[in-house]
């Protein structure tokens, strides 16, 4: 078993000795099955996706437990099954339209609120819509971000701008109120 | 639309996703899951070793004069070098070579990765040491062979030209399975040369101009 210790706080810059994988999981699951959610639009994509993360993680823990940010960790691999994930997705969608079959691939349940702006995110250019998703709905400054997606803060930071200039141009103020 | 206002939204998404999942529940899935894949993996473990066990048990009661033969891969240089073996996947026959001896073709394919297999009088065959390298081999080696044919020999023949790449055309026909014994070059069907019939090769993943009687 793991030895439970008491993280010392919150968000990715956390140096822990170790901590156990349940509390890690009871603190990020549901956080992780939200990005996914905006990154995907499909709450089942989200939690087998995040599930599948979650047991990479917790076979390899001895190890992934000392890293100075777990958290990262799990959110570069969750990001790359979404990004798979929709992939696929898309191929399979091209598959059917070669087979003209005129079947849609069903999205999942999408959460009522806020719909139009979650769909305008998933139409994003993939980088814009990843540092969108972590800074609003993960809540990870710039530095985190770029730590995640191994890109530079600034790069971030020029993605977030004009990952919120499209919003705004796709979405007029009354769309949003 | 403020930063604050993308912020609420993000929150309020969080706080919806977190509100409906029973996360305690799904860690405890999540174990049972973990301990599913070993058990299977285990058990695959055990069939896969039991599965060993077995087959050696039996080769071991099998008669020394049992027949084994297994294809040979195509890195098996020793196998492939052994005349008799003629089902062997060949990459190229090439049979404009007809004027070599083993020793003048081996000579000529030092350096290419390539072997020569078998000579006899009228066909030279060329093989590749693995699939991965052949066309690389193939390209090289027979950049060398079309340096070294006499056009007078060629024109004979009825073939156009001894450019490589009229050469390479009949290596890469055997890239595929084919339905028609011929080859193309340049868009243009051509007959086997005078003296050579067009057949496959025993594995049918190649075409080959054979001398009559000296069929693959």
């Amino acid at each position: 078993m793991h030895r439970e210790t008491e993280p010392a706080t919150t968000g990715l810059h956390v140096v822990r000795a170790t901590e156990s994988f349940d509390r890690f999981y009871l603190r990020e699951y549901p956080q992780m099955v939200a990005v996914v959610v905006a990154l995907t639009g499909s709450r089942w994509a989200a939690e087998e996706l995040t599930q599948e993360a979650m047991l990479r993680a917790y076979r390899s823990w001895d190890r992934i437990s000392r890293y100075d940010k777990p958290g990262a960790w799990l959110r570069r691999v969750t990001i790359n099954l979404a990004t798979s994930h929709l992939r696929r997705r898309v191929a399979e969608a091209k598959a059917l339209a070669l087979l003209a079959l005129r079947v849609q691939t069903p999205l999942p349940a999408q959460p009522e609120p806020d719909a139009a702006l979650w769909d305008a995110v998933r139409r994003l250019p993939k980088r814009q819509r990843q540092s969108f998703v972590l800074h609003y709905v993960d809540g990870l400054s710039l530095a985190e971000i770029a730590d995640v997606l191994d890109i530079g803060e600034t790069t971030v930071k020029t993605h977030l701008q004009r990952a919120r200039q499209s919003m705004q141009q796709e979405l007029g103020e009354e769309d949003i109120q | 639309m403020s930063d604050d206002w993308f912020r609420d939204r993000g929150i309020d998404l969080v706080e919806r996703v977190s509100a409906s999942i029973d996360v305690p529940a799904r860690l405890d899935r999540l174990h049972g899951r973990h301990r599913h894949r070993t058990v299977t993996m285990a058990l695959a473990g055990g069939v896969a070793v039991i599965g060993l066990i077995a087959v050696m048990a039996l080769l071991g009661r099998l008669p020394d004069t049992a027949p084994v033969a297994p294809a040979a891969p195509l890195a098996d240089t020793t196998r492939l070098l052994q005349p008799q073996n003629t089902s062997l996947p060949v990459t190229v026959y090439v049979a404009l070579l007809d004027e070599f001896t083993v020793d003048e073709a081996t000579a000529h394919c030092t350096g290419t990765g390539a072997h020569v297999g078998a000579a006899d009088g009228s066909l030279v065959r060329l093989f590749d040491t693995t699939d991965s390298t052949r066309r690389l081999v193939t390209q090289k080696l027979l950049d060398e062979i079309g340096a070294l044919i006499d056009p007078a020999r060629v024109a004979a023949l009825g073939l156009p030209s001894t450019s490589p790449a009229c050469l390479f055309e009949l290596a890469t026909v055997s890239g595929a399975p084919l339905t028609e014994p011929a080859i193309q070059i340049d868009g243009e069907e051509w007959p086997p040369p005078e003296g050579f019939e067009a057949g496959w090769s025993q594995t049918g993943q190649q075409l080959v101009f054979y001398s009559r009687g000296l069929e693959p």
